[in-house]
């Protein structure tokens, strides 16, 4: 036996697959044009690059030169914008259609066109250079991580086209995402697999639903907001990490050396990711305008800034530990006037160390989690909301009537600074004598002045200095934020004499409550106020918001999340049957996970089976199906090192080719497919060596040409079985 | 075929058996190659025709050793019967076409003999055992008519007078692939008749220089020295071929799963015709024979079909290698064939 000089190599040749490119780019084209312009636009765009690439199937065969075809696509895109823009300018069309209709027409031209020659561009890149294959999934990868990454940090109410209707159907769209994640990169490794061995394309999708499955869990039981650094930069850029003692002017501009620093890069995102979501049984309106959550109040001086206070029974009212059963705390807020008494449900979307309640909370209490998968934790708060107009409370005393001097003064202690006084007297000066002893009106008078004079930012740092608050109060320009803020404000009002202290935790505007009963609490909203306190009204908030900002004012465009967060809060039991289903199948899941390894372990116990049993078997037992058995046995020794027939290739090329290596394979393979093919004398290449012995023969003379390493991963391998054919 | 080895068991040579026929095709192919270097895969071709009584057209240049090769097939081939058994076949001729040939020119014709007063028959070139038509293009239809006739039918008719030709009749007729003005092209039905077309390419620098090296010796005839194989052997061969070697049922089957597959093949126009793979049962036996197996294997379809098939597909626009298509076709059914072997009955 010779190869011929026409011997035919039959190539791997993967036959084209159109359609499936087609609906690949089409889909890809539907979900990128979607977001960016009309909906019908988006199906131009769909329909232009499906039609795109059924043109590059036929471009191809015309046997033009890549970079005609390539720079002909882009020529054509730029040409076809061109006469979209004249035909759109155009005064003609303009009177025959509404302004409408031709943002319509210009709009579907424009995404058709641009779709229809950039498919036209990738596939024949992509027919001619397979490795530009990867172009092709990597588009559709970005157009499925492009709509789903507006998903991200705990945004589970975006994008709002998709995740509504999920949600509409009960089910939680990280899930749907996850799904057509993995449903992309099945089909992608089915692109990839398609046309070659049934056998690799199954493997391959086995591959990557095992990775999709081992994905699934580990982001869900991982939520990506409980990543400590994010939190952490989030709580601390405004001074209000709990753990860095946040009261102090100069305590909060040395942590926020470095948050000032990261907010460039870092800010926005953490700022927008979510912390809690508040459930209101009642409707109330707040006094100040804005929903207070306090977690820590800061009155003790301790040289350079306000502190928690560490002697006992002060700042009751300031718990920042969870409940674990119904406890009251105490505080002033419980006989005090002009308070309305509404109960709160808190559930908690980030791990807080400290607990925050609506101030003036009475009591707390914890709740069962409404949405384990969801909430970290839940907890009721009763508080006593100050409602009314300040005004009301003119006249009232400062501080409280059963006070000793030991807590007045701690009330009032402030950095022995002349500045501080100096300031306190202009202001209390220019307020009308008849007030100069009103607690309220000074407290209003130093708020109007600060707000006048200074300017929010946060570009400013006033760290590492002796007292910082007095860096920002008495600079030139007094650039600084909520922290600056109120302990200015705080100081300025012990001077006057009038009990202050600086509260943290997180300010909401009334209006972001939108009508609904639900406020959903994200990580920038994080805050800290100055509170005076006034005999038999308690503490009252006095929020300094500067005139001159260099911040982008904050929007609240989260209403559905909002919503959507307050309806899964809501649940608690109420909807006991639909919150078990979810983690019911999850834990199945995570059960069934658990059986892997041991399926795994099993399977590979099975394949080694079989892998003994064919290498061995018809040694040990030959039988009537000897040649063929004999034959396989040989053949699983030369897969075992790589040695594989080509797809296509006949059996005795095969051997041909192996045969300088392996040259008692020639025979058996004579001897195997001559009794197949019906040969008389099948047997007659052997030489009279014995049939069973050749398989054993063939493994001897691998070893001589195979290298000890790649002999010892051949007989490792346990499917290498799999693989001869 | 330069390392034909009889595989078989060493039975005794008889003339029922393959090893018998292995011998005389190995005995024409030394004889042949001695006088034509560097084409051992033409020859395995022409052989292969020869025996599974078939037609070749050889698709060539001028001097590229195509009458060479077909005188040497020619005086290979004796024939030891006494003259009047054998007629007047001559064991080679060469007919060179022209647009002014007739019919008769081939066929031969009736000359009217003073001596005896009557008509006696003058038989043409095609009376021969081997016949070179060489540059069958350059002809009018009507002979090329009367010539694939005569492939066909293995006989002439002349004065109304059918007349058998040999039964070794075999035809190498040539065709200039570039020079086309003033010729008749072959149409696809025609070339139908054609077992094989093989395209010769120039042989290759070693091949030529050893075509250089043994001018002389060729010269003094070093082929003749080699024992010549008898008329009668070569047809004993045939009809052993077609007694012993086995063709598979599976075999059958894959080869209608090709003729299928290339029949709705979009760049095809004309799939191959039935016949086509009537003529291929008996060059697949005979390819098998030549390499000493008494069965047809996939290896014979993977080699063959590009060959038997590659001249009588008709490309749509856009395909231009026959050969690519076939392989396309092959491939899936090959490897199905290959994996059917493994399963057993």
């Amino acid at each position: 036996m010779t190869s011929s000089a026409f011997a035919l190599s039959v190539p791997d040749a993967a036959p084209p697959r159109p359609w499936l490119h087609a609906l690949v780019l089409a889909a890809a084209a539907l979900v990128l044009c979607w977001p960016v312009t009309l909906a019908s636009s988006a199906f131009a765009g769909a329909a232009g690059a499906l039609f795109g690439t059924f043109l590059a199937e036929r471009l191809i065969l015309a046997r033009w030169r890549l970079w005609v075809l390539i720079s002909g696509s882009l020529a054509g895109g730029v040409l076809g914008a061109f006469l979209v823009g004249q035909l759109l300018d155009s005064a003609t069309l303009g009177e025959l259609l509404s302004p409408t209709r031709l943002l319509w027409l210009g709009e579907a031209l424009t995404y058709g066109g641009l779709c229809f020659f950039g498919s036209v561009a990738i596939r024949t890149l992509a027919i001619r250079f397979r490795a530009a294959l990867a172009l092709e999934g990597g588009l559709a990868v970005l157009a499925v991580a492009a709509t789903v990454s507006a998903h991200r940090d705990g945004m589970i109410a975006r994008p709002l086209e998709v995740s509504d209707w999920f949600w509409g159907q009960g089910i939680d769209p990280v899930f749907a995402f996850l799904g057509v994640g993995l449903l992309g990169s099945v089909l992608f490794a089915g692109i990839l697999a398609y046309g070659r061995s049934a056998k690799r394309a199954l493997l391959q999708l086995l591959v990557v639903l095992i990775l999709g499955l081992f994905l699934a869990l580990r982001i869900h039981s991982k939520d990506p907001t409980l990543d400590p650094k994010g939190a952490g930069a989030a709580q601390g850029q405004e001074g209000k990490d709990p753990r860095q003692g946040q009261g102090g002017g100069g305590g909060g501009q040395n942590q926020n050396q470095k948050p000032n620093d990261d907010l460039p890069s870092n800010g926005q995102n953490s700022q927008e990711r979510p912390a809690a979501v508040v459930v209101f049984h009642k409707d109330v309106v707040p006094a100040a305008g804005a929903f207070y959550f306090r977690h820590g109040a800061f009155s003790q001086f301790n040289g350079t800034r306000l502190v928690e206070a560490t002697i006992p029974g002060l700042d009751p009212d300031a718990r920042h530990t969870f409940p674990v059963e119904l406890e009251a705390i105490p505080g002033p807020q419980h006989e005090a006037l002009d308070r309305s008494e509404v109960a709160t449900d808190v559930a908690l979307l980030t791990e807080h160390s400290r607990m925050f309640a609506l101030a003036d909370a009475t009591v707390v209490e914890p709740m069962a989690n409404p949405e384990p998968a969801r909430f970290r934790r839940a907890y009721r708060v009763v508080s006593k909301v100050l409602v009314g107009e300040y005004q009301q409370w003119m006249g009232l005393e400062p501080g409280d009537p059963t006070w000793d001097d030991e807590t007045w003064a701690h009330y009032t202690q402030l950095p022995k600074d002349e500045r501080y006084y100096q300031l306190a007297s202009d202001i209390k000066a220019s307020v009308k004598e008849e007030y100069q002893d009103d607690p309220l009106v000074l407290a209003l008078a130093v708020k109007s002045y600060l707000e006048k004079s200074s300017t929010y930012s946060f570009k400013r740092s006033y760290a590492g200095t002796e007292d910082p608050t007095g860096d920002f109060l008495f600079s030139e320009d007094r650039r600084g934020y909520c922290v600056h803020l109120s302990h200015s404000a705080a100081y300025l009002l012990r001077a006057l004499g009038v009990p202050t202290r600086v509260s943290a935790g997180y300010a909401i505007p009334t209006s972001n409550l939108a009508g609904g009963s639900a406020l959903l609490i994200k990580q920038g909203d994080a805050h800290a106020w100055a509170e005076i306190y006034l005999a038999g009204l308690g503490w009252i908030p006095i929020e300094v918001t500067p005139e001159k900002t260099d911040v982008e004012p904050k929007r609240f465009e989260e209403k559905d999340l909002q919503q959507l967060l307050g309806e899964m809060a809501r649940k608690e039991g109420r909807n006991q049957r639909q919150a078990a289903s979810g983690p019911k199948l999850i834990d199945l899941l995570k059960k069934l996970w658990s059986y892997v390894p041991w399926a795994l372990l099993l399977a590979l116990a099975v394949s080694y089976a079989i892998k003994l049993w064919r290498l061995y078997g018809p040694v040990l037992f030959p039988g009537k199906k000897a040649p063929r058995l004999a034959y396989r046995a040989a053949l699983d020794r030369l897969a075992m090192f790589g040695l594989v027939r080509e797809h296509g290739e006949p059996r005795e090329r095969f051997a041909q080719r192996v045969k300088d290596r392996v040259p008692s394979f020639l025979p058996l393979t004579q001897a195997h497919v001559g009794s197949a093919f019906g040969s008389r004398a099948p047997f007659a290449t052997l030489d009279g060596a014995r049939l069973e012995r050749l398989p054993l023969r063939v493994g001897q003379e691998l070893a001589t040409v195979v290298p000890w390493w790649r002999r010892v991963l051949g007989a490792l391998n346990p499917l290498s079985w799999w693989w001869s054919r | 075929m330069v390392q034909m080895v009889n595989t078989l068991s060493p039975e005794p040579v008889g003339p029922k058996n393959i090893a018998y026929g292995h011998e005389v095709a190995r005995r024409l192919f030394d004889r042949v190659r001695a006088a034509v270097r560097g084409r051992d895969d033409v020859i395995e071709l022409v052989l292969t025709a020869l025996f599974a009584d078939g037609h070749i057209l050889l698709e060539d240049f001028p001097g590229s050793g195509k009458t060479t090769l077909a005188k040497a097939l020619g005086e290979s081939i004796v024939d030891p019967r006494p003259d009047p058994e054998r007629g007047l076949i001559e064991s080679f001729r060469r007919i060179q076409f022209t647009p002014d040939l007739l019919p008769s020119d081939l066929t031969g014709t009736s000359i009217f003999e003073p001596n005896t007063g009557a008509f006696t028959f003058r038989p043409g070139p095609i009376f021969a055992h081997v016949v070179l038509a060489d540059e069958i293009n350059r002809t009018s239809p009507k002979v090329q008519s009367a010539m694939l006739e005569a492939m066909a039918e293995k006989q002439v008719t002349v004065d109304n007078k059918t007349r058998p030709l040999d039964a070794l009749f075999f035809v190498i007729a040539t065709q200039n692939p570039l020079d086309l003005a003033g010729t008749y092209p072959l149409p696809v039905a025609q070339l139908d008749r054609f077992l094989f077309k093989i395209r010769m390419t120039h042989i290759d620098r070693a091949a030529e220089l050893e075509v250089l090296s043994t001018l002389r010796q060729r010269k003094a005839g070093a082929g003749r020295a080699l024992p010549p194989v008898t008329r009668t052997e070569i047809l004993e061969t045939r009809a052993l071929i077609e007694e012993q070697v086995q063709v598979h049922p599976m075999i059958q089957e894959a080869l209608v799963d090709i003729a299928t597959h290339l029949r709705v093949d979009r760049r095809v126009l004309q799939g191959v015709s039935t016949r086509a793979l009537v003529l291929a049962v008996p060059a697949l036996q005979t390819r098998a024979m030549l390499y000493g197996r008494d069965y047809v294997g996939a290896e014979d379809l993977e080699a063959l079909l590009p060959r038997i098939f590659g001249h009588r597909l008709e490309l749509g626009a856009g395909a231009t290698e026959a050969d690519q298509v076939i392989k396309a076709a092959l491939a899936p059914v090959l490897e199905r064939l290959a994996r059917a072997t493994l399963r057993g009955a």
